[in-house]
């Protein structure tokens, strides 16, 4: 059995003169977590519809198991799918809404009962078998969307936002239940959000995609520490990016100062775009900095300080423990790991 | 002073209002009773009259006739109009506003328009006046009103529902009737109720539609009008239909109400 | 999904047949001379167009508009009140309120007509109680049949609107220093008028064309654009005067529903 589970090849869609999804490639292993990563209207939604076949494809092929599924109405896939607003029936409870893929395969009533509770279960909500849909709350709700999917034992699981509709707290929580529960089931996850905190805590691996192309695949590391382009860097986490020249021998130029850096893939004399995060510049006496500015703004953010500097005309975003006074000139240090270059 | 002006009015406007809406339901009610056959005296009470609604042949053949057309087309109108509202949710804003104009024409035109039309399209292809032609024009005029009892439900509907129920292995049509009719429910029954409502009443359009002798209670009324084939026997039936829809009314709201108090 | 979009497609499709065609048939009748439906031997004509000024017509249609207008102005000074009344009761009897102001609709519309024809004859069971009405036959006996019939139409559609206001927006008025009076001319009223024109709509419409009120309480003396269409129709066979006077009051009620949706932009109902 090979490894490879979905493959796309070469996708696109288009709504009449709208290309939604413009000629996407991506493979995608089993027991695998990977989130597709974008801001709203980027094409990711689309994509997982297209696998789930509520989509038709304008071009290309999706392959699942090695096989063209793409001539398979939706509701023969071997894949399951928990949409953004749960849909779940109304007119059903929670025993019946599980129960209705395992219903419509006519498996026998023990199985059933059996393997309903078994999933109500893991999603923590056993003894709300009776309950009717509209008497639970939204992350209750969004449990039993996840058990409804997960009872079929699908090959695959495509998760559209299910938790944008949770409070902070609850989502963070579900986050961590999600990963588990794939951990558990060893089946790949395809998940969908805008959340790039939520990418980076869940994902194995990540896909970040804009107006319906791929911009960057990788590990969460891989992407947050080594943006591509300047749409993942600014995408991803918070980051200052300034124009800058590649001098050679590790050695890079911006902000009217040289530094040390450990990239050393744009060719000497180059423009590059210098990623550096907020949290990795220190604040320290103007003497000591290898750079200067004068503090802008400064909010209290609970975790760290949000200090908003002026260099060489330039805004940069530092976040420190540190807490400077408005128009006070501090320097700035940062070491040479987290100076990150980008290709222009 | 609006405010005064409007608790002046308020006592005389409520008595006026139901002068004007009751006034001739309590009299057909006494003249259902009453012996003389005449409308301007009352000259005894009886009860002979609702023993005539079912031994006066041709009023009972009304009748029968009224609810007939009224059962056969609510059902026929009821499955069309259902139909035509999930079609109408699940397209486009352009195709859909497209349909609902042209579905809205029926409520809108007056009584008399829709009836003619419909009698000279009738007659252009030489359909048999009667029966068929009368549930054809109660069907078409009462579609409308089930999509539009219909389609507000559809729209509050989750529109991941059909999606969640074939992801889960349902064909389409598996799915509109295991989860979307359900969900629909209430809107459905609705508009079969408002479509059996304009159905049993309905006059004008029966006129124009009907033939071959073929008539409704409206259309039996108004042939005896002034007539001595007048029966007060009508007086009769229509005091028993405001009776009992009052009643069945009133029973299932008691019902929903006991219901309500069960839960808490 | 595909499947689910067809599914009012044919519904489109014939409802253009049945209410396209009879519109093609009747200007066709209108300017031609026909037996009926049969066109054979159909010769075009414009003498219809020319009876169109008789008296008998012209007079019809403006019995109608004025009667139906009268009436639908009554309905809406009573009504749009009682409305407002309605809403203020508690949810428990607001809707046994409801059903007061509905149930008169079951009753049959005919009977309710004769009920009142009845009474507007001298010699009525109102003599009991020394009232005697000779209203038969007069325009006034029309106007209180019609609204008799017709202010529940006009009540709904203004209820519901008013029932479903927001309420903040009351509340933000007032405390934006709005009196009792304001709020109502500057906001409530304001907002009801979608309900109010489809209340006008419901009863000015029905009113203008209906034939058996006024048939029954004009006497025969006061004839409404309804009582000469139907006459044409079923009593002279005459359809193309019939149809042509159709198409009249068609255009008449597309220009009535252009004006008021002109005044709240956007579709009725």
């Amino acid at each position: 059995m090979s490894d490879l589970l979905v493959s796309l090849k070469e996708i696109s869609k288009k709504y009449g003169e709208n290309l939604v999804v413009d000629n996407i490639s991506l493979e995608v292993k089993r027991n695998q977590f990977i989130t597709l990563l974008g801001p709203s209207g980027c094409g990711k939604t689309t994509i997982l519809r297209m696998i789930a076949g509520f989509e038709d494809i304008t071009d290309g092929v999706i392959s699942f198991e090695g096989k063209d599924i793409s001539s398979i109405p939706a509701h023969m896939r071997e894949i399951n799918t928990v949409f953004q607003n749960y849909a779940l029936f109304p007119h059903l409870n929670v025993f019946e809404n599980i129960a209705f893929g395992l219903r419509l395969k006519k498996e026998n009533e023990e199985s059933i009962k059996e393997r309903v509770y078994q999933v109500l279960n893991m999603v923590k909500l056993s003894g709300y078998e009776d309950r009717n849909i509209s008497e639970l709350s939204g992350g209750q709700q969004q449990r039993v969307a996840l058990a409804r999917a997960i009872v079929n034992r699908p090959k695959l699981l495509l998760l559209d936002e299910p938790l944008s509709a949770l409070d902070l707290k609850l989502r963070q929580e579900m986050q961590y239940e999600i990963k588990d529960l794939q951990n558990q089931l060893g089946i790949t996850f395809i998940f969908v959000t805008h959340d790039q905190e939520e990418a980076l805590t869940m994902s194995d691996q990540i896909i970040v995609m804009n107006e319906g192309k791929i911009l960057q695949i990788g590990t969460p590391e891989d992407i947050y520490n080594e943006p591509q382009n300047r749409f993942v860097a600014s995408f991803i986490g918070e980051s200052n990016i300034v124009k800058g020249k590649y001098l050679g021998n590790y050695e890079v130029e911006f902000l009217g100062a040289k530094f040390e850096c450990v990239d050393d893939y744009i060719p000497i004399g180059g423009d590059t775009e210098v990623v550096i995060r907020p949290e990795d510049l220190e604040v320290v006496s103007p003497d000591k900095g290898q750079i200067t500015g004068i503090v802008d703004d400064i909010v209290f953010k609970g975790v760290h300080y949000e200090v908003c500097v002026i260099v060489q005309g330039k805004e940069l975003i530092v976040h420190t423990l540190k807490s400077p006074e408005i128009n006070e000139q501090i320097g700035l240090q940062v070491g040479p790991e987290e100076i990150h270059l980008m290709r222009v | 002073m609006m405010t005064k002006l409007m608790n002046i009015l308020k006592w005389p406007l409520v008595l006026v209002t139901f002068f004007l809406l009751y006034f001739p339901i309590i009299i057909i009610a006494i003249l259902s009773v009453n012996e003389s056959q005449s409308a301007h005296i009352f000259t005894g009470f009886t009860f002979k009259w609702y023993e005539e609604i079912i031994t006066n042949s041709s009023l009972r053949t009304a009748i029968f006739n009224t609810f007939l057309i009224a059962i056969i087309s609510t059902a026929i109108s009821t499955v069309i109009g259902t139909a035509v509202a999930i079609g109408i949710n699940a397209n486009s804003k352009k195709e859909s506003t497209k349909v609902l104009m042209l579905s809205n024409i029926p409520i809108v035109n007056p009584d008399i328009v829709t009836g003619l039309s419909l009698m000279i399209v009738f007659s252009f292809v030489r359909l048999k006046f009667g029966f068929p032609s009368m549930l054809i024009a109660h069907i078409f005029f009462s579609v409308p009103f089930v999509i539009l009892s219909v389609l507000p439900k559809l729209r509050s509907l989750d529109k991941d529902i059909f999606y969640g129920a074939v992801d889960l292995g349902c064909t389409p049509m598996q799915a509109v009737f295991k989860v979307i009719l359900p969900a629909i429910k209430t809107g459905i029954i609705t508009g079969a109720l408002i479509a059996f409502t304009m159905s049993i009443d309905d006059f004008v359009i029966s006129y124009f539609t009907t033939g071959s002798g073929f008539s409704n209670f409206s259309i039996w009324l108004y042939s005896r009008l002034g007539r001595r084939t007048f029966s007060p026997a009508a007086y009769a039936y229509n005091t028993l239909i405001i009776i009992g829809t009052f009643t069945t009314i009133m029973i299932m709201n008691l019902k929903s109400y006991r219901k309500e108090r069960k839960r808490n | 999904m595909d499947y689910l979009q067809r599914l009012s497609k044919p519904y489109k499709w014939i409802m253009y047949l049945l209410v396209g065609v009879p519109i093609i048939i009747m200007i066709l009748l209108s300017f031609t001379s026909t037996l009926g439906v049969d066109f054979s031997g159909a010769e075009f004509s414009l003498d219809n167009l020319g009876r169109l000024n008789e008296p008998v017509y012209t007079q019809a249609i403006k019995n109608s508009l004025t009667l139906s207008s009268i009436a639908t102005i009554i309905c809406f000074l009573i009504g749009y009140p009682i409305a407002f009344m309605i809403t203020k009761i508690r949810d428990k009897y607001k809707w046994l309120i409801l059903v007061m102001v509905i149930s008169p609709m079951w009753s049959n519309m005919l009977l309710r007509i004769i009920a009142w024809e009845q009474l507007f004859k001298p010699n009525s069971l109102l003599n009991t109680i020394g009232i005697s009405l000779d209203l038969l036959g007069t325009r006034s006996a029309i106007i209180i049949g019609m609204v008799s019939i017709y202010l529940p139409f006009m009540i709904f559609p203004i209820f519901t609107v008013l029932d479903k206001m927001d309420k903040s927006l009351i509340e933000a008025s007032v405390d934006l220093g709005a009196t009792k009076t304001q709020v109502f001319t500057k906001i409530i009223f304001p907002l009801s008028i979608s309900g109010v024109a489809s209340g006008v709509m419901m009863t000015f419409l029905p009113s203008a064309t209906a034939f058996a009120l006024p048939e029954r309480l004009g006497g025969g003396r006061i004839l409404l654009i309804g009582n000469v269409i139907e006459n044409l129709f079923k009593r002279v066979y005459n359809y193309n005067l019939g149809s042509l006077l159709s198409i009249v009051i068609i255009l008449i009620i597309f220009g009535a529903m252009r004006i008021i949706n002109r005044q709240e932009g956007g579709l009725i109902i």
